[in-house]
């Protein structure tokens, strides 16, 4: 089965957007072009902050994960969300092709844990092998400050396990607020994944957070990336 | 997780595609990504794990290939999986063999620190077999991991980070990660597992430090010379650092050299001293277990 290539962009935040379109909007927008919308929210040490539900409502709107985590617990996460967000997209692409053959009802869960099995070995294969294009888009604000060299070890951590897999990746970093944009792009898309740690900014931009107009201008990216690649072919 | 299944002591769970009823006794386990609790069925008692569908399913791959390893398995066998069906939907899980025994942290805590070299020497006779099967452990905290101490031997209950060789570890622990010491790559290879090892060994002695020391290799190094505990094996564990060993057998067989070695010290020592009673005592104990070792 050839998957062609998984898209995925990640959000880094914590804590409610102030400013622009509704950012689960966005994502239900960037999951209609075929690309998952996975959520981090990083908390301060003492536990609940506002902004959770907005999180988990953009990863729902997005079709990907959310988790909520302290920032010494980021590194992980990251991993783990970028691993079940790629299982995610595969699994539900699996599920359409169910429901074209069988039901409207089918999906993989409904069937016996057996046949479950052996479908989970060929996920894992394709997971491995797939080609995957990851965005991150890390919210700068103010706030952030004192998470940024959490943000920067998760970073360094994901491209290990990326760097470790079969298959192709490439990354792109986004930063919010942006200068003079929502968004501005920190680095272009590479597929060395250590670029994403390396060259980390340590500077927060401060001031308002506008999650909804990064997330569009963040999917522009895709979006040109698409158009290269069909100049190219 | 999102909805997990709770279950309380008593509570029966009926399998809905085998009609298996399993009664639950208590919880025995819980992680990121599901409950495991001791069962009783007809086969007698077992562990029950509740996860989401995939985990499952993958980790059911994992143990069945674990089983292909040979007779024994190196972790729990598995029994079957099936789903439990309630009014808020379906909770997928498996049932598995229930191993009982210490685990590695545990274990130790009741022991002399020196013991540590001994469950590095299980632990590799664990790695040999599944590396031959081509897979790596990848996650090497010491909760995995049980002494069936009868048998003297080490067996997994979690396999949720098994990966087969060449893929990236799928779950790993950060204190006993490669990468995270930036000592290599995540790549899953017998050198990932044997780095992971050694660092579990240190960590059993000297926890604090290792945690201290996590990301710099050279401070690792540092704690192994200057341990008394770990002494004897200090060339095998700063090999293991750097990635010098390839399988788990060649590291096994230069730790029983390094065993050799100071029985042979020890002889000579004897002549000169013969009043030092209390370390013939120790190197004869020592040597006992080694020979059984050995014949094993």
């Amino acid at each position: 089965m050839n998957m062609g290539t998984i898209k995925q962009l990640l959000l880094l935040t914590d804590g409610c957007s102030n400013t622009g379109e509704d950012p689960a909007m966005m994502a239900a927008f960037a999951r209609r072009r075929g690309i998952t919308v996975n959520v981090i929210g990083i908390v301060q040490d003492s536990g609940s902050d506002s902004g959770l539900d907005e999180i988990e409502a953009i990863a729902k709107a997005g079709g990907g994960e959310s988790r909520i985590v302290q920032a010494a617990s980021l590194s992980e996460t990251v991993v783990n969300v970028t691993r079940q967000a790629m299982t995610g997209t595969i699994y539900s692409i699996i599920n359409e092709e169910l429901r074209g053959i069988l039901n409207k009802e089918t999906n993989v869960e409904s069937l016996p844990p057996a046949v479950r099995s052996e479908i989970a070995e060929k996920v894992e294969d394709i997971s491995e092998e797939a080609a995957l294009e990851l965005l991150v888009l890390t919210d700068m604000s103010a706030s952030m400050k004192m998470k940024l060299p959490a943000v920067k070890e998760a970073l360094y951590d994901l491209s290990m396990t990326m760097q470790s897999r079969i298959g192709p990746s490439s990354f792109s970093l986004w930063t919010f607020p942006g200068k003079y944009n929502a968004a501005e792009e920190r680095i272009g898309w590479t597929t060395h994944a250590n670029k994403l740690a390396e060259s980390f900014p340590q500077l927060v931009s401060g001031g308002i957070t506008p999650t909804g107009p990064a997330i569009r201008q963040a999917l522009s990216s895709f979006l040109e990336m698409d158009e290269y690649d069909e100049k190219s072919v | 997780m999102k909805n997990r299944y709770d279950a309380r002591p008593g509570d029966l769970i009926k399998g809905k595609w085998t009609g298996h009823v399993w009664q639950v006794e208590r919880e025995i386990g819980r992680g990121a990504n599901g409950i495991v609790y001791l069962v009783k069925g007809k086969v007698g008692q077992a562990a029950l794990k509740f996860a989401d569908s995939a985990s499952v399913a993958s980790e059911t791959n994992a143990l069945t290939a674990l089983e292909r390893v040979r007779g024994t398995s190196p972790g729990p066998f598995f029994i079957e999986a099936d789903d439990a069906e309630k009014k808020d939907g379906i909770y997928p899980f498996y049932i598995m063999e229930y191993i009982n025994g210490p685990m590695l942290h545990t274990f130790i805590k009741e022991k002399k620190k020196e013991w540590a070299i001994i469950l590095l020497i299980w632990l590799l006779n664990f790695f040999e077999p599944l590396h031959k099967s081509g897979n790596v452990m990848g996650d090497l905290k010491p909760e995995n991991f049980i002494v069936a101490s009868r048998e003297r031997t080490i067996r997994a209950v979690d396999v949720g980070g098994i990966t087969k060789f060449g893929r990236a570890v799928k779950e790993y622990t950060t204190l006993y990660d490669r990468a995270s010491w930036q000592a290599g790559t995540r790549k899953a290879e017998p050198s990932y597992d044997l780095f992971g090892a050694a660092v579990l060994v240190v960590a059993l002695v000297h926890k604090e430090l290792v945690q201290k020391a996590l990301g710099r290799p050279v401070e690792l190094e540092g704690i192994v010379q200057s341990s008394t505990a770990l002494q004897l094996i200090t060339p095998v564990l700063i090999k293991a650092f750097n990635n010098e060993y390839d399988s788990a057998l060649a590291m096994k067989k230069e730790l029983l050299l390094c065993f050799a070695k100071k029985s042979t010290m020890k002889r000579t020592r004897k002549r000169k001293r013969p009043f030092s009673k209390k370390w013939m005592v120790f190197a004869g104990a020592f040597a006992a277990i080694l020979t059984m070792f050995l014949l094993h």
